[in-house]
């Protein structure tokens, strides 16, 4: 229909029955010479930007119209996702690329120091439009200092609500000092890997209480550099996760407690691949560990520990506690760190 | 101290010992047991510090095993090592450890990652 008008007074009509796109389209054919058009008067009664959009339909193609359908766009932002920098300008350049860029940006998030925490919370207030529901794996390190600074924030850590992997590290400053997990209970109802670091003092009621939050948990890891998980009163919980992943227990103190709440566990264990660092006096924890998952355990490490003696171990991607200990992080995660410098960047 | 019997596994793919020289005795008597005939591969740390000549024996003791499990079941034997630091002597030791297998080329090794850590305590 609008290919029929001419450029005539009847166009009028046509521009507010038609969506501009297609008018702009037509008009781009059959738009008399800038010179010409200017001269006529039929444009007087129009808008400003509907005259621009008729003198300048070139100008309009390109603003109006993406060079590249947004599928693709997507799929070269996708190819980015290990460049982080790459993802910070892709950031800068439309406010439509930003929802894809961000996706690969805080897919990975560590929460460390109070005043990080701050500058999250303070360009992140809305938790709607947070990327935090982009985060897929999460790192609260310094726990016994994050959990307490998220409550009296209002508990915006619950908008990390996709995680799909948790490490929650007490060890450092305070290691030993108590804390309750119950802020981080049920956090994400996808979360299929925890990774707990916790000092010696966490009693095992806090410690499985957050992982039968999880109930489609996978993958368990704990980490103790203290003594002997203190084993305390608890009420075993009705349902408890599958567990048909790895189990990987690292404590120097001794498995047998972890062993023993983890036999308490009504759905029982199913783990294809248990990792067990272990004094020698462990070794009949692991048996009854192992014997558990006999039907289902593929991959067995075992690591005994001397005290004193020199001690090298992989770990899967994730960093250990033991002794002096390095951090390193899976190579194909995209770290997110927040620093005041960041502020002002549009992310 | 009570040992593990493997028997029980039988979907074991990979077996892993971290562990010093002198448990190796240990690593021997719990493969002894492993009958999974799905058993892919067994990784053992390679000593951190110098082998004492009583425990050539206990590793040549291992090598028999683990020719065995390779005949039989194509089970692949690997040693780790740490990065950067034994790969020069490794390659003398492990012809002294493990000579049947050396000899057969056999023996993979594996350098840990820059995913694992090194501790030290």
């Amino acid at each position: 229909m609008v290919a029929h008008l001419g450029f005539t007074a009847p166009k009028r009509q046509a521009t507010t029955q038609s969506s501009p796109r297609s008018v702009t389209t037509v008009q781009a054919e059959e738009t008399p010479p800038l010179s010409h058009a200017a001269q006529g008067g039929i444009f007087h009664s129009l808008d400003l930007s509907r005259r621009l959009d008729i003198i300048h339909p070139a100008i309009v193609q390109t603003t109006m119209s993406p060079p590249l359908p947004s599928e693709i766009l997507d799929l070269i932002v996708d190819f980015l996702h290990n460049e982080r920098d790459a993802l910070k300008a892709c950031c800068l350049v439309s406010k439509s690329w930003i929802h894809r860029t961000r996706r690969h940006l805080f897919v990975h998030v560590e929460l460390t120091w109070k005043s990080r925490i701050k500058v999250w919370k303070e360009m992140f207030p809305d938790p709607f439009s947070s990327p935090a529901r982009h985060t897929r794996c999460l790192s609260i390190r310094v726990s016994q200092v994050v959990i307490p600074v998220d409550t009296g924030l209002g508990g915006w850590i619950r908008t990390f609500s996709g995680v799909v992997r948790l490490h929650v590290d007490l060890c450092g400053l305070g290691g030993d000092r108590k804390i309750s997990f119950v802020p981080l209970h049920g956090l994400s109802p996808t979360l299929k890997s925890l990774r707990l670091a916790c000092g010696s003092s966490t009693p095992s009621s806090e410690i499985f209480g957050l992982v039968c939050s999880f109930p489609l948990l996978e993958d368990l890891a704990l980490v103790s550099l203290g003594g002997n998980c203190e084993i305390d009163e608890w009420d075993i919980p009705s349902t408890s996760p599958k567990f048909t992943g790895s189990l990987d227990l690292r404590m120097v103190g001794g498995i047998g407690p972890v062993v023993h709440r983890l036999s308490e566990l009504p759905s029982g264990l199913h783990f294809s691949k248990i990792s067990v660092s272990c004094l020698k006096e462990d070794v009949e924890s692991t048996v009854d560990l192992m014997s558990k998952c006999s039907d289902t355990l593929e991959s067995l490490s075992i690591y005994y520990y001397i005290v004193g003696a020199a001690f090298s171990f992989s770990f899967c991607g994730w960093p250990t506690y033991l002794g002096t200990y390095l951090w390193s992080q899976p190579s194909t995660t995209c770290r997110c760190s927040i620093s005041p410098s960041s502020r002002n960047s549009r992310m | 101290m009570p040992l593990l019997d493997l028997s029980k596994f039988t979907k074991l793919k990979d077996v892993v010992f971290g562990c010093t020289g002198s448990d190796i005795q240990r690593v021997t008597i719990t493969l002894q047991t492993a009958e999974s005939i799905n058993l892919e591969r067994i990784t053992i740390h390679s000593p951190r510090k110098p082998i004492a000549e009583s425990a050539y024996q206990e590793w040549q003791d291992l090598d028999r095993l683990l020719l065995r499990f390779w005949t039989s079941r194509s089970t692949r034997p690997r040693i780790r090592y740490r990065q950067g630091r034994e790969v020069c002597d490794l390659k003398d030791l492990v012809p002294k450890l493990l000579p049947e297998l050396a000899s057969r080329g056999v023996v993979e090794l594996i350098e840990i990652d820059e995913s694992g850590c090194y501790v030290v305590w």
